[in-house]
């Protein structure tokens, strides 16, 4: 057992990427978790519209009112340029301009350019208030135009158009379900970086230092045979692999709730190949013998790369499909697509999560084969 | 003497694989990363489309349907609307291939919306419109001379907006990231700073220590060092925003030449801010390294290079250190450029890099002038 002890000894020192790593990622993962909240109806998107009233009339202040029962008011801001920065970085949404003369064109029916706007780029709420606008100016003609005072048809405007469609909240019947809700699903959506990350770091990084030369030679020559000192590695990796995972799982149970239940379990069962995966990259990468920053720019590199083209950080349903294309060929992928249908991104399908799963198992045989031929081909040139 | 100093400072900087690592290989994967997995979201996700929506039991002829017949006909119709009936209409909803249906078989329009956003509130919009049209003409039904007078105005159409576009620059707010990658790399270049003031001290290396025994002037040999990584890091920053801008296509706007200054300016600022921490008369390089590799991190989050909205949250709650934060100041002068007309703005962040590049500067010759050692 003194290769397998050994194999702790150095991990001890090479704590600390995991206890970083862990750290962040279960702070974001609580936080992200308790931020969210479940939806039974509809409510509508509340804007943050800033109101130049060049008119302050009566006429005006009516519309500014109507305005604020659904949004939100901001402050008017002191320049050009700052209300430029505040439309770029979206903390106003719209900006009105009520233009002077606003009531008595009302009134006389010349209703044409009677609003200014400024946008920085044209989204939908530059489009959602054009409509609004055109509704509240066509509704008061109509009440003019039917006899009534201003005051009256302003009143009778507000009063019609605060009356609400009915709207129902449809509960998509997609595969999501209260075992695995799209919130908690987040943890499991992120768990292929952290799991690439950390793996790499540490199992790669003792894995590099067992490999080295010099010690790989002095324990070749001791009286533990080879095989045997092989196996006690290959061990100690399992048991450090299965309990970084069980770390998680755990820590997943605290953020689930209490025990997963239902479909959770095949999201942890996903997450327990995709170690397997992960675990097989950082045997393969160990296995080439890199020089220490080399060897961490990979790990960089992989981790961050799988995660940008296999939708863990940038969903599926937004990413190009040449990329999508490109990510068919990473395990991340395939990890990514059976936690889709689990949250019910995507409708489930038993069959396509077995792929999934399989085509997971399968990456992971393949980087344990690349490593083992690493490994013939670097003790070859070595002895030779 | 100073320019053979310069020489083999430049020789030796060349030949340190973390440069080549952490201040080109890194940045160019990581702004291939953010190209691949964010291009394309600008358009899907901020700039107006036509909002999909089913209408369900909607007859030929009805005065719903010339409405949104009328509309298909606009520049940019609000509303894509397809004809189904409730069945078709719900798979089409939970397939996620439409944001709404909207029901027109009772005596109002309800609407049945699978989500909240604004493809949702533009739905219901379109409803409420609708409906409180069909209100107003139900009210002036009963005075029947007024009646074609109000659904005239009802029925005209209210060009009732004038729009006006404030800045014509590049409005994809994922363009930020790219400054933010580049305020990123000029504050790595701590990481050759340290080493201009560390080889140079006696206490802190052995190279250090070699130097000091040598009669030439140590302020020369510093200048040579500090300004060789000067040199050093104005080629990483010319050759990183060159990768994004002509291989990635990222739009840095016109005026790509301040561009190229601003990030040369804050490369400057980068390794003087190594110069400076370097020249603290304790702690390897590995700890002062990790030290700066953490801090220039963190840096780069307040500005926006995780989360785009962070520096927005400090400038409404903390505006200061938004002025203060190198890596925003690297990033905003940049934004600057992109957003405002004129350079007023963009001198200002300018010149705010200088002024923390001389003061840091400064901070590290201070330190480490006149040290003698009895013995080392």
């Amino acid at each position: 057992m003194q290769v397998f002890n050994t194999f702790f000894k150095v991990l001890k020192k090479k704590k600390t990427a995991l206890v970083i790593y862990t750290v962040i990622f279960l702070v974001i993962s609580f936080v992200l978790a308790s931020g969210s909240e479940t939806r039974d109806q509809f409510k509508e998107s509340k804007l943050k519209i800033m109101v130049i009233d060049e008119d302050a009339s009566a006429a005006s202040k009516a519309l500014t009112d109507l305005i604020g029962k659904k949004h939100t008011i901001k402050e008017k801001t002191s320049d050009d340029d700052e209300l430029t920065e505040k439309l770029y970085w979206t903390t106003i949404d719209y900006a009105l301009v009520i233009k002077s003369g606003y009531e008595s064109n009302l009134v006389s029916g010349s209703t044409d350019d009677l609003f200014g706007e400024y946008h920085v780029r044209e989204n939908y709420s530059t489009a959602y208030m054009t409509t609004v606008l055109g509704q509240y100016v066509k509704t008061a003609r109509a009440y003019l135009a039917a006899g009534k005072p201003l005051d009256e048809a302003l009143s009778a405007t507000a009063d019609t158009l605060s009356k609400d469609t009915e709207t129902i909240y449809y509960e998509k019947s997609d595969g999501s379900s209260e075992d695995y809700s799209n919130e908690f699903s987040t943890y499991f959506q992120y768990m292929p970086y952290i799991l690439l990350a950390v793996l790499m770091s540490v199992l790669g990084a003792v894995l590099t230092i067992m490999n080295r030369k010099d010690i790989r030679f002095r324990t070749d020559c001791s009286c533990t045979k080879p095989r045997s000192a092989t196996l006690q590695i290959f061990g100690a990796a399992v048991v450090m692999v299965l309990g970084i995972w069980l770390l998680y799982m755990v820590a997943g149970i605290f953020l689930y709730g209490g025990i997963y239940r239902g479909i959770a379990w095949l999201a942890v069962l996903n997450s327990l190949v995709f170690t397997i995966v992960a675990a097989s990259i950082s045997l393969f990468i160990a296995g080439l013998g890199l020089e220490e920053n080399v060897f961490t720019a990979i790990t960089i590199i992989v981790s961050l790369g799988m995660c940008f083209l296999c939708g863990i950080f940038v969903p599926l349903s937004v990413l190009g499909e040449g990329v999508k294309t490109a990510g068919r060929f990473l395990p991340g992928y395939w990890y990514v697509v059976a936690n889709d249908m689990l949250k019910g991104a995507e409708p489930f399908d038993a069959g396509k999560y077995a792929g999934c799963i399989g085509i997971q198992l399968g990456f992971a045989a393949a980087f344990v084969m690349l490593s083992l031929v690493v490994k013939k081909s670097r003790k070859r040139e070595t002895t030779a | 003497m100073f320019l053979h100093d310069l020489k083999y400072e430049l020789i030796s900087s060349l030949r340190t694989k973390q440069v080549i690592i952490w201040l080109l290989i890194y940045p160019m994967i990581l702004g291939t990363l953010f190209k691949v997995a964010f291009s394309g979201i600008y358009e899907k996700e901020n700039l107006f489309s036509s909002v999909p929506a089913v209408v369900v039991g909607c007859s030929e002829g009805s005065p719903l349907r010339s409405v949104l017949d009328g509309m298909k006909n606009s520049d940019k119709p609000l509303l894509d609307v397809k004809y189904a009936d409730r069945e078709e209409a719900e798979k089409l909803l939970n397939d996620g291939d439409t944001e709404g249906i909207i029901d027109a078989s009772g005596e109002a329009l309800t609407l049945t919306v699978a989500g909240e956003g604004m493809n949702e509130t533009i739905l219901k919009a379109f409803c409420d419109q609708y409906n409180s049209n069909a209100k107003v003409i139900t009210e002036s039904a009963s005075d029947p001379a007024k009646l074609g007078a109000v659904t005239e105005q009802l029925m005209k159409d209210a060009n009732v907006v004038e729009h006006k576009q404030l800045v014509e620059g590049n409005m994809d707010f994922f363009v930020e990231y790219f400054y933010n990658l580049v305020a990123m790399i000029a504050l790595f270049g701590s990481m050759i700073g340290i080493t201009a003031a560390m080889d140079n001290q006696a206490n802190l290396s052995a190279l250090g220590a070699r130097k000091c025994c040598s009669p030439r002037p140590k302020m020369l040999s510093l200048l040579a060092a500090l300004t060789a990584r000067f040199i050093l890091m104005a080629v990483c920053m010319v050759i990183t925003i060159s990768y994004f801008s002509f291989i990635l296509k990222i739009d840095y706007g016109e005026r790509l030449g301040l561009v190229y200054l601003a990030g040369t300016v804050g490369g400057m600022l980068g390794v003087s801010l190594g110069f400076a921490v370097g020249s603290i008369g304790f702690g390897n390089y590995g700890i002062k390294n990790s030290i700066l590799t953490a801090v220039s991190l963190l840096l780069c989050f307040c500005s926006g290079l995780m989360d785009g909205n962070m520096k927005i949250r400090i400038q409404e709650n903390v505006p200061v250190l938004n002025k203060l934060n190198p890596a925003a100041v690297i990033a905003d002068s940049m934004h600057c450029l992109n957003v405002f007309n004129d350079t007023k703005m963009y001198t200002e962040k300018l010149i705010t890099m200088l002024v923390m590049t001389a003061v840091l500067v400064m901070f590290g010759f201070i330190i480490t002038r006149r040290r003698k050692y009895a013995s080392l």
